[in-house]
């Protein structure tokens, strides 16, 4: 147990680990970055910054890849509090806007792995939400498959959200 | 009563449920089973929450991300490579200074107030006494090894001493030797070919042998 947990633990300090971790996240970081400071040259600072906090801090995250997300993201937020304390040209408001915006660009995210008949039943049926009726015309299936396919589609965003670290 | 319908057959109303979208019939049979059946209670719950997070996405997002520009990956590791650069700068003067702090300590029951040290806030210094000698050294590290700055009084005039630094293995280097004077205080520079980082104690013997008139271990930092 103990070998398994220190093999799979993800170790940021070390020049491998923290290029693996900006290959797998800055995507996602950058994105949140720029959505909420609403400026790119902002959103490239705040990853920069982002990653010479976690390397700085590498040694207290002794975790695997969904909390190396979270982690990553939670330092990101903190970056763009700051930034947008300091510039008043940022889009956030206040803290309650910035955690909507940090949820939304997550869904978002676990959307984008799911199929596009699972994403598209989901978004034309809660997002917009439009009348099952007119979903099942939309997509061209029964009423009875989009009930079940939003069945099935929820449970895989829940999936997905689970693999991205996050906690229900 | 929910083994009336089976899970199998009502779980595909969970979807439905969580978007609060079932007719009042279906929500009638689904609410039966929930009653009697923890499990799918469970996953409605679960379900319900996905669903409420599902509101913050916008859907223009979810189709285009803003991707960060591809030379962005350098600039991050240049600037992390900046900051490892200046923390082993740091972390090498930190080392010195903890290294002789803890001399200082050691030898805390010999310890006399500390002269200035002669080259600045880097090269630390250590003070002690013993026997009625009084010295002082600092230890500078070199590329070659140790620069050592060393003021010593109260030794037998005339006398010649060896400074010595010590290994782990308690092989000692020899730092340097010189004849003492009456009661002046010497102040001198000697050298040794050994890193301060491998020295574990500064000491002072009478040339040709004889045990140690001072000794400070040096422990690791």
């Amino acid at each position: 147990m103990r070998l398994r947990r220190s093999a799979e633990r993800t170790r940021l300090d070390d020049e491998v680990s923290l290029r693996a971790a900006y290959d797998e996240h800055a995507g996602e970081l950058f994105a949140f970055a720029e959505r909420s400071l609403g400026e790119r040259a902002l959103a490239e600072e705040a990853v920069r910054e982002t990653f010479l906090r976690a390397w700085r801090s590498a040694a207290r995250l002794d975790a695997g890849e969904a909390v190396l997300r979270t982690w990553l993201l939670a330092i990101c937020r903190n970056v763009v509090i700051e930034h947008a304390c300091s510039r008043r040209t940022a889009r956030v408001a206040d803290g309650t806007a910035l955690e909507r915006l940090l949820t939304g660009l997550q869904v978002e995210e676990a959307l984008r792995r799911l199929s596009p008949d699972h994403r598209a039943v989901l978004v034309e049926l809660h997002v917009l939400a439009r009348p099952p009726a007119a979903v099942a015309a939309e997509l061209r299936i029964p009423a009875g498959t989009v009930r079940n396919r939003t069945y099935y589609a929820l449970r895989a965003l829940r999936l997905a959200l689970e693999e991205m670290g996050w906690e229900a | 009563m929910g083994g009336m319908n089976g899970c199998r057959d009502i779980q595909p109303l969970l979807g439905m449920y969580a978007l609060g979208r079932l007719t009042e019939r279906e929500m009638t049979a689904l609410q039966a089973h929930l009653d009697g059946c923890p499990l799918c209670r469970i996953e409605a719950a679960e379900l319900r929450g996905v669903a409420e997070a599902l509101v913050h996405a916008d859907p223009e997002r979810v189709e285009y991300r803003p991707e960060p520009p591809p030379w962005l990956r350098k600039s991050v590791f240049d600037r992390i490579d900046g900051a490892r650069r200046r923390t082993r700068r740091r972390a090498a003067a930190l080392g010195l200074a903890g290294l002789t702090a803890a001399a200082a300590a050691v030898t805390a029951f010999f310890l006399l107030g500390a002269p200035a040290a002669p080259d600045g806030p880097d090269t630390p210094t250590v003070a002690y006494s013993a026997g009625g000698v009084r010295a002082s050294a600092t230890l500078t590290p070199r590329p070659w090894g140790t620069a050592l700055h060393l003021s010593v009084s109260g030794l037998t005039p005339g006398q010649n001493y060896t400074v010595w630094l010590e290994r782990p293995d308690g092989r000692r280097t020899p730092a340097g030797s010189f004849t003492a004077q009456g009661s002046t205080r010497l102040v001198m520079d000697l050298s040794s070919g050994m890193k301060p980082h491998n020295a574990t104690a500064l000491g002072l013997s009478v040339s040709g042998g004889g045990p140690p008139i001072l000794r400070a271990p040096i422990p690791r930092p």
